[in-house]
């Protein structure tokens, strides 16, 4: 064993368990902020005011920003749970390790892939959506309390107050874009490895001698 | 770990390098994650290969990984390794 491997294993394991932890702090925000969009939007209109057609749109982005922060954190937590389990075993390890160690950590990480494979492929799905969700929320937002003149070149705030969630909303939106990039990186990693793992088993099968 | 996320090669690994030392059936079949029928194919199919070896010790039967299975380990481990060495790795 190489100290190159044992290094580079550790530090993915390391980075992507920092990536799933990211993920469910952001999405546990975007729950909270599809919420308080809804409130703002729906339930927070003054009696008898009737709902603006940007109100309607922007609850109805809300209500799915809401379902997607759930199915972000549930997604999240999934991945988290078996990443968290061998990460434990390498944590605190310095090389060398033995051979048996590093092995049969990356079988568990080839395995906690395997089984959650699916689970990554929403995860960059659903952080694509609740980005673009979330961007839109934030636009919104930002339109909302300010107004730009052009004839003047003036921008003028309305309400201070609604910059710290239309700011919050665009963060979130940057954070679940670029969340859904280094998913789509990670599954692309494992994926090569899973073709090499396939291509490897000839040499295993002759090894044994199984048919 | 479940069985169906791993393939029948890295079962094999791990029912070897386990091995090291004698082991029971039982023992084997809850380190590795086996039920008893997939647990016997397993075993039997090794045995059969001269990868593992029965022995039997005041009426207890065990199971100890041969000189061949040594080979076996060296190429896994290798192939298993390089996924790490020739392919680009994941970072931020």
């Amino acid at each position: 064993m190489t100290n190159r491997t044992f290094s580079r294993f550790k530090h993915e394991l390391d980075t992507f368990f920092l990536l799933v932890l990211l993920n469910c702090v952001f999405g546990a925000l975007a729950l909270a902020l599809g919420i308080q969009f809804i409130v703002a939007s729906i339930l927070g209109l003054p009696a008898g005011q009737t709902l603006s057609l940007t109100g309607i749109v922007a609850g109805a982005i809300a209500m799915v920003c809401l379902g997607l922060g759930l199915s972000w954190i549930v997604s999240s937590a999934r991945i988290l749970g078996g990443i968290k389990d061998i990460r434990t075993e390498f944590k605190g390890r310095a090389f060398p390790v033995p051979d048996e160690t590093l092995i049969s950590g990356i079988v568990r990480m080839i395995a906690h892939y395997r089984e959650n494979r699916k689970t990554i492929q929403t995860m960059i799905l659903v952080c694509t959506l609740c980005g673009f969700c979330f961007l839109a929320l934030g636009i919104q937002g930002s339109l909302e309390f300010a107004t730009i003149s052009f004839t003047s070149g003036t921008i003028t705030l309305n309400s201070l107050l609604l910059i710290p969630s239309a700011l919050l909303a665009l963060g979130i939106a940057a954070v679940s874009l670029i969340s859904s990039y280094y998913f789509r990186n990670f599954s692309r990693t494992w994926d090569l490895r899973q073709i090499e793992i396939s291509r490897s088993e000839h040499a295993l099968a002759e090894k044994l001698g199984r048919d | 770990m479940k069985n169906e996320r791993r393939t029948p090669y890295e079962i094999y690994w791990e029912i070897l390098v386990f091995c090291k030392v004698p082991r029971s059936f039982t023992a084997i079949i809850h380190r590795c994650d086996l039920n008893s029928k997939t647990g016997q194919d397993y075993i039997g199919f090794l045995v059969s290969k001269g990868y593992l070896s029965r022995t039997t010790d005041e009426g207890k039967s065990s199971y100890i990984a041969t000189g061949r299975a040594g080979d076996y380990i060296a190429l896994f481990s290798d192939l298993y390794q390089k996924l790490f060495d020739t392919i680009p790795g994941f970072k931020l």
